[in-house]
């Protein structure tokens, strides 16, 4: 999937600007659907990591700047309505070593989709681990570095599963409402 | 066609990932021994060192004021109670072994169980 071709051909700046709202709603809308689920496991910093993948289909569709763009605004937006300051601090740090580390996976060409989500959740979990170990300057928060691996390993495919079905989808309707 | 490599890339790397993390387990439970007192840290100083023989109740303070009621019960060490907001330490359970951890991040908190025969851990410090 080259993502080239996502949504016909939108080089005029209207289409430009709604598409990223949109891409900032839509990820804002997955974190607040993250932050209802409860995830029913003991493990700090272990989560679904769902609007990884609206990133992930920015990083495809246009690249690494709108990408950090709409991250970083995803977090401020929902830390300020769905969490605290704390939360913030703590959820920038994972997303931006995640988002590093996906946009390098991207570059390299070794991945697909949701191979580079994966690389997104993984490194989003170990740098949340390194993150907690540094402020309660402990080394047993390791215990918990299996549990994280499996499960960003998991939540990132299947995220990454799923923002490449939809971004297909969307490619279609938008290519159809150009055409009427 | 550079999409099939992608593809198996990507299957190579969940399943290198899933290697590697039951690695990690088993070299976490293979080194795990119970231990034999918990030490409770905040803000990375040790405040308290108690035996995990015997069955205590107390009441913690964290760095914002905050605290978490730990309990000691047969051994097994836990926390309760707590006033912050996500109450992740009281999800953590119940830990015993060598090396576990209970972590409440907002007040700093850590709970470690050590084992006192472990020359790893410093057996000077040790209050009974």
């Amino acid at each position: 999937m080259n993502g080239k071709e996502f949504w016909g051909n939108d080089d005029n700046r209207t289409s430009y600007v709604v598409i990223l709202g949109f891409m900032l709603a839509l990820s804002l809308i997955l974190s607040y659907v993250e932050s209802l689920i409860p995830f029913p496991f003991g493990v700090p910093g272990m989560k679904l990591g769902l609007p990884n993948m609206a990133v992930v289909i920015l990083i495809y569709r246009y690249g690494a700047k709108e990408g950090i763009v709409i991250n970083v605004l995803r977090i401020i937006l929902s830390g300020f309505l769905f969490g605290n300051l704390f939360g913030i601090m703590f959820s920038i740090s994972g997303a931006l070593i995640s988002f590093l580390c996906m946009i390098i996976a991207k570059k390299s060409g070794l991945f697909d989709m949701r191979g580079v989500s994966v690389i997104g959740g993984l490194c989003h979990n170990i740098a949340q681990l390194l993150v907690a170990a540094f402020i309660v300057k402990t080394s047993g928060i390791m215990f918990y570095l299996p549990v994280l691996l499996v499960s960003g390993a998991v939540t990132g495919f299947l995220n990454g599963f799923i923002a490449e079905k939809l971004s297909i989808y969307l490619n279609k309707s938008f290519i159809r409402s150009k055409n009427r | 066609m550079g999409g099939e490599n992608q593809k198996k890339n990507t299957y190579i790397l969940l399943l290198a990932v899933c290697i590697i993390a039951v690695c990690i387990f088993v070299a976490n439970k293979a080194l795990a021994k119970t231990g034999d007192y918990a030490e409770v840290s905040v803000d990375g100083e040790t405040v308290y060192e108690l035996p995990l023989s015997e069955n205590t109740e107390l009441l913690i303070t964290g760095t914002d004021g905050g605290t978490n009621k730990l309990i000691i019960n047969n051994g097994v060490c836990y926390v309760t109670e707590a006033d912050c907001p996500d109450k992740l330490c009281i999800k953590q359970g119940k830990i015993s072994h060598n090396g576990e951890s209970i972590i409440c991040l907002p007040h700093k908190l850590v709970i470690t169980i050590h084992n006192s025969s472990d020359t790893s851990s410093n057996v000077d410090a040790i209050t009974k």
